[in-house]
């Protein structure tokens, strides 16, 4: 039986670090790892054909995931969690702020940021102004499903514009997994947490679907 | 507990043709699905695959159709599993009333990711593959461990095998839809895994398959 994960609030800000104890460490650590060693790589040409802004917009929105999430679990008005949902919860945010991350690292090897390699998270990350998405378990939940929703679209839609082989895999690769977050937490509502087809969503359509939840507020 | 008509040799012509296949059947039937629909949200579980006519209408180049009949004996192969479960359930109840509820929800969709696929060959004026035979374990039918696991990792093969081709498709429309029923395949993935007691998201990205891996991965499940 595994052991559940600490859900201990954290005095970090923004964003929940698979060490932020040593129980959750180890709890998320088979992921955490795997991710350190197998990075999807970013294609050359991704930058070439356009897409630096959306590359930018989609690590913002997996930032913004990450934060609304780990917020949620520091909020105290989830519990009681079960230990399942708990851990769920967890690895949905430590997954988005991996994938966050990714993006980043991608776009420093590109040479179109500063390294962040040895910056705090406070210095390199976007700090988001929540609003009201914890009130209440259903508001969050029904908030939190309307988020992952948007951003499954948003992966579909880059996915669709096509471009270089190698890009368009990297990013069905990220989306996989957010499809993956969407049906648990659907699954965790009583609702079927299947779609029948996924909708691909323009930058535009997902940025004003998340700005009711904050996003476009980051400092 | 097996279905349709064996066909050895178009069954090899299948498993040899191009890898990304699997996730190609996916992707035709999201070609045909509401791609086109304003959408307030990424997910579109309701709504008609309003997209459907055009795809089966679309000419698409020969490497993709190879693409789609791969697919199509992933989501043959899919649609057979569940299809064999819920009779299963049927005959001797050993699936939780939830599982039994989403399991057939599954296989509603798988079902109807075989009959846009083979539209979309119709619709190309391609003439749409026997039906292969499969073999699933006794096991299977029996316990809920056994049907998750089984069922997750066919999931995880049609996830890999998307993966794996869609960079090599030239259809806009092709890939759109592979990429939507690509979603759908992460989404089941998820609830079978849970469902087998295993973390629903093992990692922050999926992998790719090549089409030796899918091939491998799939013969034991069928029929020779």
């Amino acid at each position: 039986m595994t052991e559940s994960p600490d859900l201990t609030p954290s005095t970090e800000p923004n964003s929940v670090s698979p060490a932020t104890t040593r129980r959750s460490f180890l709890a998320l650590g088979a992921v955490a790892g795997a991710a350190a060693i197998v990075l999807p790589a970013l294609p050359a040409r991704a930058l070439d054909l356009g897409l630096a802004s959306e590359l930018k917009f989609l690590e913002n929105v997996q930032f913004f995931q990450n934060q609304f999430f780990s917020r949620a679990l520091r909020s105290g008005l989830l519990d009681p969690l079960t230990p399942g949902e708990g851990k769920a919860l967890l690895t949905i945010a430590t997954q988005d702020g991996e994938q966050a991350r990714w993006f980043s690292a991608a776009r420093s090897q590109r040479g179109l940021m500063p390294s962040r390699a040895t910056m705090p998270s406070s210095m390199t990350e976007p700090n988001f102004q929540m609003k009201n998405n914890y009130a209440s378990r259903e508001k969050f939940f029904a908030s939190a499903i309307t988020i992952k929703s948007t951003a499954v679209g948003a992966f579909h839609g880059i996915v669709g514009q096509g471009g270089k082989a190698d890009m368009v895999q990297a990013m069905a690769a990220l989306a996989g997994v957010q499809n993956r977050h969407l049906a648990i937490l659907k699954e965790m509502t009583g609702l079927s947490p299947f779609d029948n087809f996924v909708t691909p969503l323009s930058i535009n359509e997902v940025g004003n679907t998340l700005s009711k939840f904050g996003f476009g507020t980051e400092i | 507990m097996n279905n349709t008509t064996p066909n050895i040799s178009r069954r090899a012509a299948l498993l040899q043709a191009s890898a990304a296949g699997v996730g190609a059947a996916a992707l035709l039937l999201a070609a045909k699905s509401g791609q086109a629909q304003p959408a307030t949200a990424g997910t579109n579980a309701d709504k008609p695959m309003m997209a459907m006519d055009a795809a089966t209408k679309m000419s698409a180049p020969a490497g993709d159709l190879d693409i789609v009949k791969f697919a199509l004996t992933m989501e043959r192969l899919e649609a057979a599993f569940y299809a064999q479960i819920v009779a299963a359930h049927q005959n001797k109840a050993y699936l939780t009333a939830r599982q039994f509820e989403l399991t057939q929800q599954i296989a509603g969709a798988e079902a109807a990711h075989v009959q846009a696929l083979e539209a979309v060959l119709t619709g190309a004026g391609e003439t749409v593959p026997d039906a292969p035979n499969f073999q699933f374990p006794a096991s299977v039918f029996l316990s809920p461990i056994t049907y998750a696991w089984l069922g997750y990792t066919l999931e995880e093969i049609g996830i890999g095998a998307y993966l794996g081709a869609v960079g090599s498709i030239q259809s806009d429309d092709i890939r759109k839809a592979a990429a939507s029923i690509y979603g759908t395949e992460a989404q089941h993935a998820a609830i079978l895994r849970s469902f087998a007691g295993f973390d629903f998201a093992p990692k922050y990205y999926e992998s790719p398959l090549t089409v030796d891996q899918v091939t491998q991965l799939i013969t034991p499940y069928m029929v020779a």
